[in-house]
């Protein structure tokens, strides 16, 4: 072996420098799903909140609407819907309360997105594929 | 398996991928590291901070680079900060030379220089205490070259310096041992 190849080897690292590696990769692996899971559980709560709320006013504005009284019609009277079925649903559409259920939907699309993160990194921080 | 192959195993959910990386660069990182601080403790410290930093932005890597490179550089940036942290570095080891002049430019990745070859059996422990006292820059470039075996052009890429820089840096620092141990 030539002087270069001493002078310049390398050097062997302590026998636990890898675990103690990969016990760093994990810590900071379960920190990260701990933070994850802590940002997306918020995120439900304050989505079912708001998907509560929304959901009473979106009802309240619901029953008050025209299309209400347009649909109750429906169930008491079928045959005078079947005569003016066009026009009794572009009355039931133009009255509903579009605003108000567009925000209910995607209240509840937000509760199903954060619920399914929430999931998610519940996962992550099992012990199951651990590098350690 | 390569590198780039690894990565993309990792990426897609195989946790063995990103051990086997690590299992395959620690020795040449750590004694990189150690090179550079000239502590074993530091050298853990460091080894240890250098893969966190390359788990934590592996999806970020752009695999039509070379990993090798890119992991030396946070292994470099890692280094000096450290050693920058604990004042162990001062301005003057940055010595930003830029090697002009054509004695540098004529060095190829292949060439052994005179002056290595001059080194003697019981010159060994003395060169490792010599290469202590090189300005950082300077041990870098040596030990990428000569642990490494890597190319002046992946060296510059490495200390973010222009080509001549670092063949000047190499010439210098071999010159400077040579002084040294005479």
């Amino acid at each position: 072996m030539s002087q270069k190849h001493i002078i310049f080897r390398h050097i062997d690292p302590p026998k636990d420098l890898l675990e103690e590696i990969f016990n760093k990769i994990d810590k900071n692996s379960r920190q990260r799903a701990g933070a994850k899971l802590f940002a997306s559980m918020l995120g439900a709560t304050s989505s079912l909140g708001i998907f509560v709320f929304v959901f009473r006013y979106a009802a309240e504005v619901f029953l008050e609407s025209g299309a209400y009284s347009y649909l109750s019609l429906l169930f008491s009277d079928p045959s005078f819907v079947l005569s003016y079925s066009n026009g009794l649903a572009l009355s039931i559409i133009e009255s509903a309360p579009v605003l108000e259920i567009s925000i209910l939907f995607f209240a509840v699309y937000a509760f199903l997105g954060s619920f399914k993160y929430a999931v998610e990194n519940m996962g992550n921080l099992s012990l199951k594929n651990r590098l350690a | 398996m390569t590198d780039n192959e690894l990565i993309s195993k990792y990426l897609e959910g195989d946790e063995t991928a990103l051990k086997s990386l690590i299992e395959r660069y620690l020795k040449p990182i750590y004694s990189f590291v150690y090179r550079l601080t000239g502590n074993g403790q530091d050298a853990e410290d460091i080894s240890q901070e250098v893969f966190v930093k390359v788990w934590k932005n592996l999806n970020k890597f752009d695999e039509s680079k070379s990993f090798k490179t890119w992991l030396f550089t946070i292994a470099k940036n890692t280094a000096y900060d450290s050693l920058r942290k604990k004042k162990e570095i001062v301005f003057s080891d940055l010595e930003d030379e830029d090697g002009e002049g054509g004695v540098e430019e004529e060095i190829s990745d292949s060439e052994i220089l005179p002056e290595m070859a001059l080194i003697k059996s019981e010159d060994v422990a003395g060169l490792e205490a010599a290469i202590k006292k090189l300005p950082f820059n300077y041990r870098a470039v040596i030990f990428l070259k000569e642990t490494e075996e890597l190319t002046f052009d992946e060296i510059g890429r490495i200390l973010n310096k222009p080509l001549n820089t670092v063949k000047s840096h190499y010439r210098r620092a071999i010159l400077r041992l040579r002084k040294i141990l005479i």
